[in-house]
């Protein structure tokens, strides 16, 4: 057996490896350790305290929100978000709780889908939306432990009395969140689909496209990045425009990152986008004018 | 009939029907509350757990599958993974990258899978960390077999417990 004086460093860098900087976590083997329980409700704690007091998603706001957020900041900036407020007329701001992407582009979805409810786009979209069970089953989820999850969204997507009955099942925690973990599976199972396609951008930083998965897409409160995005546009067969608000110099004002489905919906006349503003590590919904 | 309650039912179900092997039991502990679980996973043949049969205590939130449940060993296993003395387990999936995707049954069996990939940089029990972060794989596989024959092979564990 080993002193016991090593143990003490061993069990501090593999608290650290789990990111998890509490103070006396080094104390493994005694019994005022704090559990990983306790750990984890310290850290959400953390977080909620941080954003609790924000809607999970807003009501439309003005543009002033944005503009006073970088009234301080470096001159790109405020030039960018100049340009924003001039072409743009509102915009919603999304809780920042990692799960801001999916619960964006969630909710304006089912925001055009109402808009436009009726219309061709709004049926083949339903459609196309109704098929991601299909996507899921066939990459050997279990639907029908999974249905649960389904129907909330099946039910926000379905025309509701008026608009604000939408903004309040998107303002419902359990409701919401519900929603967003759908939208993980279904990336999940549109990821190991197109596996080919996805793991040469994923292979770089992890060992395997489920290693990938499982750690980055799945779990509840883990950013999106370009695969996901690219993944649930597939899936939905919507095209995402995602102002990026950077420091990066650019002659148009803001640069626009626009990924569209590779199957797009065939319906005839024109076709709605979800337009997204970024900002490192986060994103709202926007609403362009005109 | 509420969410979480369908959920645990179909799981139940799911595993009478089609039960993984190494997962021998898996049911709830009373009839009147089915948000606490009990599992047996057995060691597996060829291993250095094998012939153990390990029992966890499985406790489900009531925001399940949202949440994760929480699951300990109730014996004692060595690993290093595993708190010797609480049962505690150190894995992810249980934690920070637990989805609704996995179910009761999958977790138990992650867990078995835990007991033959150890991951010794992410200890809880830094005696069996540090045997395999040494290299010693002789004194890991003997200790482990030792506690195995100990506390979790039911003949030798009843002997040992009639004769301490």
């Amino acid at each position: 057996m080993h002193p016991s004086d090593t143990a003490a460093p061993t069990a501090e860098q593999g608290l650290d490896q789990q990111q998890q900087p509490i103070e006396n976590g080094a104390d493994t083997g005694k019994d005022d350790r704090p559990s990983d329980e306790e750990i984890l409700r310290y850290e959400r704690a953390i977080k909620e305290a941080e954003t609790g007091a924000s809607p999970l998603i807003s009501d439309i706001l003005g543009m002033q929100g944005l503009e006073k957020e970088f009234a301080s900041g470096l001159e790109i900036f405020q030039r960018k978000v100049k340009h924003l407020s001039q072409t743009c007329k509102g915009m919603r701001t999304v809780k920042r709780d990692g799960n801001c992407f999916y619960r964006a582009l969630s909710f304006r979805f089912c925001e055009l889908l109402w808009e436009r409810r009726g219309t061709p786009w709004a049926q083949a979209a339903l459609a196309r939306a109704a098929s991601t069970k299909d996507i899921m089953t066939e990459m050997g989820y279990d639907m029908s432990l999974l249905i649960d999850f389904w129907e909330p969204f099946e039910t926000a997507l379905k025309p509701q009395e008026d608009s604000k009955t939408l903004l309040e099942i998107f303002q419902t925690e359990y409701v919401s969140d519900t929603i967003v973990c759908y939208l993980r599976l279904v990336t999940a199972a549109v990821l190991k689909k197109y596996r080919d396609l996805f793991e040469a951008f994923i292979l770089d930083s992890y060992p395997s496209l489920d290693a990938f998965i499982g750690s980055q897409v799945e779990p509840m409160n883990i950013e999106a990045d370009q695969p996901h995005i690219v993944a649930i546009s597939n899936a939905l067969g919507i095209t995402i425009r995602i102002a990026n608000l950077d420091p990066t110099p650019t002659d148009a004002g803001v640069n626009y990152h626009e990924l569209s489905p590779m199957e797009p919906l065939e319906v005839p006349g024109d076709v709605p986008e979800v337009v997204l503003l970024y900002r490192p590590g986060h994103y709202d919904v926007l609403y362009p004018s005109g | 009939m509420d969410a979480v309650t369908r959920r645990l039912i179909k799981e139940l179900r799911d595993y009478q029907r089609d039960p993984n092997p190494q997962v021998v039991e898996l049911s709830p502990t009373s009839d009147d509350n089915l948000l606490a679980w009990r599992a047996v996973i057995a060691g597996q043949e060829g291993t250095i757990y094998e012939g153990g049969r390990f029992d966890l205590d499985i406790v489900v939130p009531n925001s399940y599958p949202m949440q994760p449940p929480t699951i300990k060993f109730i014996g004692r296993v060595c690993h290093p993974n595993v708190h010797f003395k609480t049962g505690e387990i150190c894995l992810d999936l249980l934690k920070s990258a637990w989805s609704p995707a996995w179910t009761l049954q999958s977790a138990c069996v992650a867990i078995g899978v835990l007991l033959t990939s150890p991951e010794p940089d992410s200890p809880l029990n830094c005696d069996a960390a540090n045997l395999l972060r040494c290299g010693d794989m002789r004194g890991y596989n003997s200790l482990v077999r030792m506690y195995t024959q100990l506390y979790a092979v039911p003949s030798t564990a009843a002997i040992m417990s009639s004769t301490s």
